[in-house]
């Protein structure tokens, strides 16, 4: 049997947190929500997530500086990027960066499916 | 090209109908059911003079298949057919009397035939003042448009008159600012009532207040949109930020270059307000 993969959900958006939530929920995960990217790097310290989905545009610590700090911390754990901007740029830099993935706003519920999948996967491979 | 979105943007925008009555008309068109005879003219199955010739209150299918104006593929075909915005639109119009199917043809050929509808209404309203913004306005406004049909699942059109803002009504501002390449800030003006219609809507969540929730709609709405302007921008080489959206009560916009839009829907109008720069926010009088 598949072991529950615990995930961090980042967004300032209590709306987007609640429906990711539920979508999350539904592939089996536990969930964890952040509100903003310096929470998000305190949480990925102390609760160790399986992976992350980090909204780009946030007050305060926005998503580049979060996906920063987290991966001097665990440079393999698994990002994924999620933003209404999902420009060319963004998607090169948040990659360079070492995102698994970049989803735009407003996603699909078979883009949040294949992005559970590819965390598993590279859960999975930093296991082996 | 099929201007499914923009049928009653464009009777506005020539006079058929006007500004006082656009409301209702829209509000009636979420009801209407489009008949058979109506999807396969706005479909170009058959052509006005073709349905003048029948009684299509009766049984219109069986008509045209007696009079091999159709075939049963094509009977088959319309009865999958999701009414669009124009043709239920075209049917409220045909409802009241207003149009026959004979005028109807015409409009909808004329209307097709209108190229950039929005941003044809945005270069109008911007006139001589912000014709430098005029374009990057337009791109914006067209793909606001475009989003709030299908995100809010409901027909909208933009009143052809520059609207004047301070009205009580108007209780809320939700904007965000765009940085880069093109820089500026884009807003919603709205009362309470059509902000949570709005927020209810996109949220699909079951929204009664101006709480957390439906200011995250709204806000999520504008960021979307703004996302999609960015990523729009991106394809001309033009590199578009955002900043994180903002929502403010009882105080009105004001930005350099600042173009206002009157948004009117199905349930109640709306401001959009589009500005070169970031809102200064004044206190309503």
């Amino acid at each position: 049997m598949e072991r529950k993969l615990k995930i961090l959900i980042t967004d300032d958006s209590k709306l987007l947190r609640k429906k990711l939530r539920t979508e999350l929920e539904n592939l089996g995960c536990e969930v964890m929500e952040a509100e903003n990217g310096k929470e998000a790097v305190m949480m990925d310290l102390q609760e160790k997530p399986d992976g992350v989905f980090l909204d780009i545009v946030m007050p305060e610590v926005g998503g580049i500086e979060a996906l920063q700090v987290m991966r001097e911390v665990n440079p393999e754990m698994p990002v994924i990027m999620l933003s209404s901007a999902g420009t060319p740029q963004k998607l090169m830099e948040t990659l360079k960066l070492g995102a698994l993935d970049f989803i735009q706003k407003p996603y699909t519920s078979a883009q949040i499916k294949k992005a559970v999948e590819a965390i598993r996967k590279k859960v999975e491979q930093n296991e082996q | 090209m099929n201007n499914s979105l923009y049928f009653a943007q464009y009777l506005l925008n020539t006079g058929l109908v006007k500004t006082e009555e656009i409301q209702g008309l829209l509000a009636k068109s979420l009801e209407a059911k489009p008949s058979l005879a109506l999807m396969a003219l706005r479909e170009g199955m058959v052509t006005g003079q073709q349905l003048a010739s029948l009684d299509v209150a009766a049984d219109f299918a069986g008509q045209a298949l007696g009079k091999n104006l159709l075939t049963a593929e094509q009977i088959e075909t319309l009865n999958q057919v999701v009414p669009s915005d124009s043709m239920r639109f075209a049917q409220v119009m045909l409802d009241e009397g207003r149009v026959d199917f004979l005028r109807l043809e015409e409009l909808f050929k004329s209307g097709d035939a209108v190229p950039d509808i929005i941003r044809a209404s945005v270069r109008q309203l911007a006139g001589a003042s912000l014709k430098t913004e005029a374009e990057a306005y337009g791109d914006f406004a067209e793909i606001f448009m475009r989003s709030f049909i299908r995100f809010m699942d409901m027909p909208a059109v933009i009143d052809n008159r520059e609207p004047i803002l301070g009205d009580s009504n108007q209780s809320h501002i939700v904007s965000q600012r765009l940085i880069g390449d093109i820089s500026m800030t884009t807003g919603i003006v709205t009362s309470d009532p059509m902000f949570i219609e709005m927020a209810r809507r996109y949220s699909h969540e079951d929204i009664k207040e101006i709480d957390e929730l439906a200011a995250d709609s709204l806000t999520e709405f504008l960021n979307v949109v703004n996302g999609l302007f960015a990523v729009d921008m991106a394809r001309q080489d033009r590199d578009v930020d955002l900043e994180a959206p903002k929502i403010e009560a009882n105080l009105l916009p004001v930005g350099n270059h600042q173009l206002l839009l009157r948004v009117y829907t199905a349930c109640g109008s709306f401001v959009l307000v589009i500005a070169s720069d970031e809102f200064v926010l004044k206190e309503k009088a």
